[in-house]
């Protein structure tokens, strides 16, 4: 058997002489050399900063702040002159001067209280030899937020606008004396509307939580029905001087490609000073501003909200108004309800194919009864006329007279109801109905069977889902008025098809606002269209919408 | 702005319905009397010979236009005929949709105005559908697709409903005898029932935006489908007028679909002057085929003179389209215009398109021959 020779083991500096522990010694003190020069490398790099910032402020900043708490105190005082709701509180933390800012009453003072000045105040002097590494931590907001303060949420901010904002926004501004930068805590707390029931979108069966006016509590609502990740969040501050909070809400995998970043630019490209309510969006974000039709879906609803969401629309929440924009929008849309959702399908098909009738008759009853009894009276049965022309001779007025006067009260009338307090609203609804339906049919001024048309109209336009398409179809009754009193029927179809035309010729971001209705490659969006059919079918999302996923994977978010 | 809206094509089927509202329009009401008085009661047949007359034609003009997939005919009529050539094809072409447009304004007034408003003119029932239609073919393609198939689901329905009610006025026993006696005059009747089918001619604008994946036998069986529809559509119009009225009656009144309609009587109901019914589900049907017409001129011109938009072009024909529907003041003229645009349009179809065709095989094959 072969004897295996074992080489004699060594040091390894005998074999590399850099190995040894003097050379590493002399190498760690290189290091640490370095180590040291790099710290007065950072403070001098430091210095030259804090020199720099001392020049003037950009012409978007309204200043700079230095390192000199006195100074950046005097400058937020100057911006924040006249506000008697802000307030500047001045303590001592760690040795060092300390200020809060904060908008009385936007500001949640105990929890600052608990959280930013109680940890601030017991830091003890950093020169207290008991203190270790504290003035290190008092050199930067970083280390004060990380370190001390017991805000769940909090950013430096180095640009005095970005501060100021911040105060606005209710949050708390931290400044300490030696540091050039702020800290934005926040402590948002203001008084607001409790989540209550909807106000404009009653429903028999199904939720009735409604948004509120603030934009957090609107985006829980929708987040605490739907676990999904997907739903993604954007946040967007619109209004030279109101900066109000836009949130753009979609599901990533389901939205249409293109139509996020659509909605964005639209948003993005909004130049105005305030933004109060989403009906300002809306109007700078349709394609057609003059058009009578509504473009955008609203609701207050965040089950209508999630459901669109789900066939890849895009919701659109402003901070401060309840209604929440959904776009794209159609018709098909605007003739849903979500009670359709809680009823037999058979029944909700027969309520949809109603309302398509309904909306049909609140635009174009009157022009046809102004027509038929103008131009065209062989079109009723012999008796029918007969009792027509005998009423219409009591009257003086010709019928598109008359027509027009029963559509112009029947407007005041429902401004009023609107208008007034809701316990003198009623008494005006009595006075109205009182004086149209009997006094002025017995003073002989308006024909009865005219009263009949009108008010079927007036009914017909409330059963409408939506209140703005409602607006609409009252608006059209007038252009339709005028052409069945100058051209009769032909001029009904005549304003039947430029109605349909202008429909047809709406885009809400890029989808035809009626086109889709009957375009024949749209068919099988009837499903849950004219009609509804029973959840188990619904196995598709509405083609129209363009959503990445038609497959609905079983899911029942209509 | 992102361009969120892929929809300037088409499909097959939705070619198909283009080419049915398009070729149904105010021919229906115009032609009825013109055709029974040439072919009596053979009327019937020579609708059905229309029928596959004109889809040969239609056929033959997929075929030219598969050939050019991404052109209209404005493009490639140059390139087969030579400039001149295609000019003069081009402008041939536009005339065929000039000549039917302003037919059919005149005749509509004239319908309308007799029926509805006898003291009103017609040149005041014209302009006011002429700027209806001029609204309309303003629009995009994709906007007067979607009012056609809108129209297709509507208009032509209940149309058609009220149509039916004649027949509780019809009597087979007017339809005898069945087989005609006169076989020319029921040939000649097939050929002048153009002014029913014309209007397919559209096919060789509209080919570029049906998808290109679709191929011609496909296209061939849905523009088929038309044509059976457009033709049913006929004969039911045409046997009904006969079996109301016999052929004595019906070649002797200028609208007989109208009194065949007035004639019924409903007892019980709230409906009666049928005639008024008809006239008002009619007009969005005649809409529909001189929105789309308009559009068509509008987008020759457009293409002929490079410009990128058509509304230009069509603003500009609106007059030139309103004086000439005024002008066809008396039943005269009328007939005249309608002969001569059913020879332009016959010349067209069995001209111009299988001669394009022919050329358009002598070329390939020749630059074949050249690239050895």
């Amino acid at each position: 058997m072969k004897r295996i020779k074992c080489p004699r083991i060594r040091k390894l500096s005998a074999d590399r002489p850099e190995a040894s522990i003097q050379q590493a010694e002399k190498e760690l003190t290189k290091l640490q050399k370095m180590t040291r020069q790099s710290t007065v490398f950072g403070e001098e790099i430091e210095d030259l900063v804090d020199q720099l910032r001392q020049v003037a402020a950009p012409s978007s900043e309204p200043f700079i702040f230095t390192s000199i708490l006195e100074e950046n105190k005097k400058l937020l005082q100057s911006i924040f002159k006249d506000c008697g709701d802000i307030e500047f509180r001045n303590f001592d933390a760690g040795g060092k001067s300390a200020l809060l800012v904060y908008l009385e009453g936007m500001a949640d003072t105990s929890n600052l209280e608990r959280n930013v000045i109680k940890p601030l105040m017991s830091q003890t002097a950093p020169d207290n030899p008991n203190t270790g590494n504290l003035s290190e931590i008092f050199t930067t907001m970083k280390g004060i937020s990380e370190h001390i303060l017991g805000a769940s949420s909090v950013s430096v901010l180095t640009k005095a606008n970005a501060a100021i904002d911040a105060v606005m926004m209710g949050n708390a501004l931290l400044l300490i004396d030696g540091i050039s930068e702020g800290l934005s805590i926040s402590a948002v707390k203001y008084v607001k509307r409790n989540i209550g029931g909807a106000n404009n979108e009653h429903i028999l069966r199904g939720p009735n939580e409604a948004f509120n006016e603030g934009l957090t509590d609107n985006i829980v609502l929708i987040r605490r029905r739907s676990r999904d990740t997907n739903i993604k969040v954007q946040i967007l501050k619109i209004g030279e001087r109101t900066k109000t909070s836009v949130a753009i809400l979609y599901v990533a995998n389901l939205v249409k490609p293109g139509l996020v970043e659509e909605v964005e630019r639209r948003i993005k490209l909004i130049d105005t000073d305030k933004v109060l309510a989403s009906a300002r969006i809306e109007e700078f974000i349709v394609d057609h501003p003059w058009s009578p039709f509504p473009q955008v879906q609203t609701t207050e609803r965040p089950d209508k909200v999630l459901a669109a969401l789900y066939e890849g629309r895009v919701g659109i929440i402003v901070d401060g108004t309840p209604a929440t924009l959904l776009v794209p929008c159609t018709y098909n849309v605007l003739m849903q309800s979500p009670d359709d959702y809680t009823i037999q399908p058979v029944i909700a098909s027969l309520i949809r194919l109603t309302r398509n009738v309904t909306a049909f008759i609140a635009i174009y009853l009157p022009a046809i009864y102004v027509s038929v009894v103008s131009y065209h009276p062989g079109m009723l049965p012999t008796t029918m006329a007969i009792s027509v022309a005998e009423l219409r001779a009591r009257t003086p007025f010709p019928s598109f007279l008359e027509a027009i006067m029963m559509e112009l009260l029947l407007e005041v009338f429902q401004e009023a109801i609107v208008r007034l307090p809701q316990r003198l609203s009623g008494a005006a609804t009595m006075v109205g109905a009182f004086m149209v339906g009997t006094t002025i049919v017995q003073a002989g001024l308006i024909n009865p069977l005219l009263v009949v048309v009108v008010a079927i109209t007036a009914i017909s336009s409330y059963s409408m889902p939506s209140y703005t398409f409602n607006l609409a179809l009252r608006w059209l009754r007038i252009p339709m008025l005028v052409l069945a009193s100058i051209l009769g029927l032909y001029g009904v179809i005549i304003g039947i098809l430029a109605v349909t035309i202008h429909a047809c010729s709406l885009r809400s971001f890029g989808e035809s606002y009626i086109g889709g209705l009957f375009d024949i490659t749209l068919l099988s969006d009837w499903k849950d269209g004219v009609v509804r059919l029973p959840s188990k079918l619904l196995k598709e999302r509405p083609k129209e919408f363009g959503a990445k996923d038609l497959t609905r994977g079983g899911e029942e978010d209509g | 702005m992102a361009n969120l809206e892929a929809k300037t094509s088409m499909s097959a089927f939705q070619l198909a319905i283009v080419l049915f509202v398009t070729c149904i329009g105010a021919q229906i009401m115009l032609t009825p009397r013109a055709l029974i008085e040439q072919a009596k009661n053979g009327s019937w047949i020579s609708v059905i010979i229309g029928g596959v007359l004109f889809y040969i034609a239609t056929y033959l003009m997929l075929r030219l236009g598969k050939k050019y997939p991404d052109e209209t005919i404005v493009e490639y009529a140059p390139r087969i005929f030579g400039r001149l050539g295609g000019i003069f094809v081009i402008i041939w072409f536009n005339l065929v949709f000039f000549l039917q447009v302003v037919t059919i304004f005149s005749g509509t007034g004239k319908i309308i105005t007799f029926y509805m408003f006898d003291r009103t003119p017609p040149e005041v029932v014209i302009l006011a559908l002429l700027v209806l239609c001029t609204y309309c073919a303003l629009q995009d393609w994709g906007t007067i697709l979607r009012i056609h198939q809108f129209l297709f689901v509507i208009a032509y329905s209940i149309l058609l409903i009220v149509w039916l009610t004649s027949i509780l006025n019809f009597r087979p026993e007017n339809l005898l005898p069945l087989w005609p006696v006169d076989v020319k005059g029921v040939v000649a009747g097939g050929i002048s029932t153009w002014g029913m089918y014309g209007g397919y001619e559209c096919v060789l604008l509209l080919l570029p935006l049906v998808y290109r994946k679709v191929s011609l036998s496909k296209l061939a069986k849905e523009v088929g489908l038309a044509f059976i529809g457009a033709t049913v559509l006929f004969m039911i119009i045409i046997v009904v007028i006969i079996g109301v009225l016999t052929v004595e009656d019906a070649k002797n009144l200028p609208f007989p679909a109208l009194i065949v309609i007035r004639s019924v009587e409903l007892p019980g109901t709230f409906i009666e002057r049928l005639e008024n019914y008809l006239l008002v589900t009619w007009i969005p049907v005649v809409f529909d085929t001189l929105a789309a017409m308009m559009f068509f001129m509008a987008q020759i011109c457009m293409r002929q003179w490079r410009h990128a938009d058509h509304r230009p072009a069509l603003l500009l024909l609106v007059p030139i389209i309103y004086v000439g529907s005024v002008l066809i003041d008396n039943p005269q003229i009328y007939d005249q215009m309608g002969k001569l645009t059913m020879w332009v349009g016959l010349v067209f179809s069995f001209g111009v398109v299988p001669m394009a065709l022919l050329l358009s095989w002598w070329q390939k094959g020749k630059v074949g021959k050249d690239c050895g």
